[in-house]
């Protein structure tokens, strides 16, 4: 225990320590900095949605020049396949070539969902028959290092009408519960 | 077997090749069949919002949101939040609450709603969106509204109201530590310091499961014992800052407190008071090393006085009780100035230590400690104006956000680490809170669009030459023939037109008409369309488009890195001063040494 002396030193010196005490019972924000950060935001949002307007606009006038839709095939990729993380996917329409697709770990966990599905190639075709060529590789995500990677290949022809061909390509087991991880696809059309 | 292998190889090959055709199936546009819906799910998934966004505004061409699919809509909203666009999901969120069944989908929606309005600082709108919701909030989600109101009560010092948010539901026992310890600072806040100690010192206490517990657990006891400090209760802080961790974010202020604890008035016996919504619990056994242990003697490998190059003194003035609670309060404030120097409580050591000598009567050595503290300060004062020049520089905002510069996380983006650079070892606490996280992901964001824009300047160059393209010249060249050798196969062709009156049954028109005046309809040929916007002229009107935005997202950017940078700086202008201020305080003690050293007054050599 101090005495008087010390007791006013030991004052002024938890005086100055008020700045370390936890954020919890520190003072409030200062409030010219939190108007002046909600002016901004609200700057920045206007102009998000602008450069979102452009990227629409901009896209939509891309895909007319470059890529009509009458003219064109996406192909899209989802993984039905619990755990299977992708490593490498591979698509080739005809003769053309191959797009390859490589996953870092966060591309392919996001795959890992009923819902989601990759938009991995949009390309401009002819009307008529064409050949597809897919191949993947991945590893299930408690594989070992000396595991063997999982692999498949698909090969088939669609048809590309008047309309965009939009193909779903999905990797799911050949039975429900075991069976290799294979390839099968789907082929879609807007309706209305 | 057999029968395989004489199949004719031509119907082998039939039945090894791929299928010739496949059914195509209808997915109606905007619904979960729709693959482009599920492209942008994918998107959003991978933390990619802002090209999500952009696949669904392509989806939805006439910009209106309500008249496409529920899934659509959710999807988007979600999208535009996570994206820091939270107007526009509002207005989303609004149309899907006037048509869904789903209260459990929309509750969730507005949490994330509200969640976002408290962290970007919209404190009155979090409050409003979480108001709103109360009346059909879903069973489940009561502890997490329960959380977050409070959490934007605390915020705005409604300290009353946050006790009552915390507390009205009787779910103590649902609550996470994280909302026990809301309740505690509300209670101390709102002037019910006895009720927010005993829930402090209970959180204080708790067996902790996890590192974050952990945490949590000395935050609750640096806060209660920096409580007691400051209410000059300096016996009943001992024990509870021993509770902290020897090392852990919160050990250093703690080991500071401990040294004050001892030399502060110990007060009177403190009694806990029970609160209405918890029960009483038995104290935990821990096995981590806390501050305790420090007291201990023998516990630590060397001696700490030795560590710190003290010889052994004796009482010069002060009284044995005195001497005893001065030689306590320096085993904390040994250890810790053996710690990093650009803590703020490590360099409040550097001072505590002398000033304590200096009242044991161990002059000589308070004298050497001042002016060690006072080169301690020095070189703290110096990389703290080095971390000014770096910050009005702009060169920490680049280096924190150097390592994701293309990620489109938006609202979703954290701050993982921080770079190895002495000005964000300074602003670590800045760092941490909401209102610079914020600004700092609005940041992120603005470079994200002009990295964007900047893509555009050439994607529309190769949409130019699109329209300029060989293939193209060769059907300009068909159309100039056309247009100029070209004739229609009618040309020439005479066709007589005559006004009827009525329609007629068939057949009726070949009985002759009766003689009637005859009237030539006034025709003419309509003017060419003044403002035609086909492909071409629409990506020429993007080029003015483009330097517009690109402009304002630059001057925004600008603001916002400005912006930071205030933040920044008065932060480290606050711990500069504060540095300063403990200059002052060393050079005029050791000056008043040096004054008693002249005079003869220092006798404990």
């Amino acid at each position: 225990m101090l005495n008087r002396r010390g007791r006013k030193a030991f004052g002024l010196l938890v005086a100055c320590l008020t700045g370390l005490l936890p954020p919890a019972f520190a003072a409030q924000a200062d409030a010219q900095t939190g108007a002046q950060s909600l002016k901004m935001d609200q700057v920045v949002q206007a102009l998000k949605d602008e450069v979102l307007e452009f990227n629409r606009e901009a896209q939509a006038i891309e895909n007319e020049a470059l890529l009509p839709a009458h003219a064109r095939v996406s192909v899209y990729l989802g993984v039905k396949v619990s755990g299977l993380l992708l490593d490498e996917v591979s698509v080739m329409i005809d003769e053309q070539r191959p797009v390859v697709y490589r996953y870092d770990a966060a591309d392919a966990r996001a795959l890992l969902n009923e819902t989601s599905l990759q938009r991995i190639l949009r390309t401009p075709i002819a009307n008529g028959a064409h050949r597809i060529r897919v191949s993947f590789t991945g590893h299930f995500a408690d594989d070992k290092a000396e595991d063997p990677p999982v692999i498949d290949s698909f090969e088939a022809v669609f048809d590309k009408g008047l309309q965009e061909a939009e193909l779903e390509l999905t990797i799911a087991r050949e039975r429900r519960i075991a069976g290799k991880p294979k390839i099968s696809m789907k082929q879609w059309r807007a309706g209305r | 077997m057999k029968a395989v292998t004489a199949l004719p190889a031509v119907l082998i090959a039939a039945l090894l090749a791929p299928t010739a055709s496949l059914a195509t199936e209808v997915y109606v546009p905007g619904t979960n069949a729709d693959p482009r819906l599920r492209n942008a799910h994918y998107l959003t998934r991978d933390d990619r919002h802002f090209s999500a966004l952009v696949e669904l505004r392509l989806l939805d061409p006439a910009g209106e949101p309500s008249r496409m699919p529920a899934e659509y809509q959710w999807r988007l909203a979600e999208s535009y939040l996570a994206f820091g666009l939270r107007d526009r999901a509002e207005s989303v969120y609004r149309t899907l609450a006037a048509g869904t069944t789903d209260a459990d989908q929309l509750a969730k929606a507005r949490l994330r709603m509200a969640e976002f309005e408290y962290q970007r600082g919209y404190y009155a709108e979090a409050r409003a969106t979480l108001y709103r919701m109360r009346e059909k909030l879903p069973k489940d989600q009561v502890v997490a509204w329960q959380d977050l109101l409070a959490r934007v009560q605390l915020a705005e010092g409604r300290y009353s109201e946050a006790v009552d948010t915390l507390s009205a539901q009787e779910n103590a026992r649902d609550q996470t530590p994280y909302m026990r310890y809301n309740l505690a600072v509300a209670l101390i806040n709102d002037g019910r310091a006895a009720q927010g100690q005993t829930v402090l010192d209970r959180l204080g206490r708790e067996q902790p499961a996890t590192e974050e517990d952990l945490a949590l657990r000395d935050r609750a006891n640096l806060s209660l014992g920096w409580h007691f400090l400051q209410a000059q209760q300096g016996g009943t802080a001992k024990p509870i800052f021993s509770r902290v961790r020897v090392e852990g974010p919160f050990s250093n202020r703690a080991l500071l407190g401990l040294g004050w604890a001892e030399l502060a008035p110990q007060g009177a016996r403190v009694s806990k008071v029970e609160i209405a919504d918890e029960k009483p619990d038995a104290d935990p056994f821990t096995t981590f090393s806390s501050l305790g242990v420090l007291l201990r003697p023998g516990f630590m490998q060397d001696d700490v006085f030795k560590r710190a190059g003290m010889r052994s003194f004796r009482l010069g003035k002060a009284k044995a009780q005195e001497e005893a609670a001065l030689r306590k309060a320096l085993v904390p404030w040994v250890e810790l100035i053996s710690r990093d120097p650009m803590d703020p409580a490590v360099l409040e050591a550097w001072l505590a230590i002398p000033f304590s000598l200096d009242r044991l009567g161990a002059h000589t050595q308070a004298l050497q400690f001042y002016e060690r503290a006072i080169g301690v300060l020095e070189n703290s004062r110096k990389r703290m104006d080095e971390a000014m020049i770096s910050i009005r520089q702009g060169r920490m905002i680049e280096t924190i956000l150097r390592r994701e510069l293309n990620a489109e996380s938006g609202w979703r983006w954290k701050l993982l680490d921080l770079p190895d650079a002495p000005e964000t070892y300074f602003l670590q606490d800045l760092l941490t809170e909401h209102r610079f996280q914020e600004a700092l992901k609005n940041y992120r964001d603005l470079r994200l669009l002009e990295r964007n824009l900047i893509t555009w300047q050439q994607r529309l160059d190769t949409i130019d030459k699109s329209f300029t393209a060989a293939d193209t010249k060769v059907a300009r060249e068909q159309l100039s023939r056309r247009a100029t050798a070209w004739k229609a196969p009618w040309t020439g062709l005479k066709i007589p037109l005559r006004a009827d009156n009525r329609l007629s049954p068939e057949g009726s028109f070949r009985t002759p008409l009766p003689a009637l005046p005859i009237t030539t309809p006034e025709l003419q040929l309509a003017e060419m369309p003044g403002n035609f916007r086909g492909t071409y002229e629409r990506s020429q009107a993007l080029r003015g488009r483009l330097d517009n935005l690109s402009g304002q997202v630059a001057a925004a950017a600008t603001e916002q890195a400005r912006l930071l940078q205030s933040m920044s700086l008065q932060e480290l202008e606050a711990q500069k001063k504060q540095i300063e201020r403990y200059m002052v305080e060393s050079r005029f003690a050791l000056a008043r040494l040096y004054d008693r050293q002249r005079r003869g007054q220092l006798n404990d050599e």
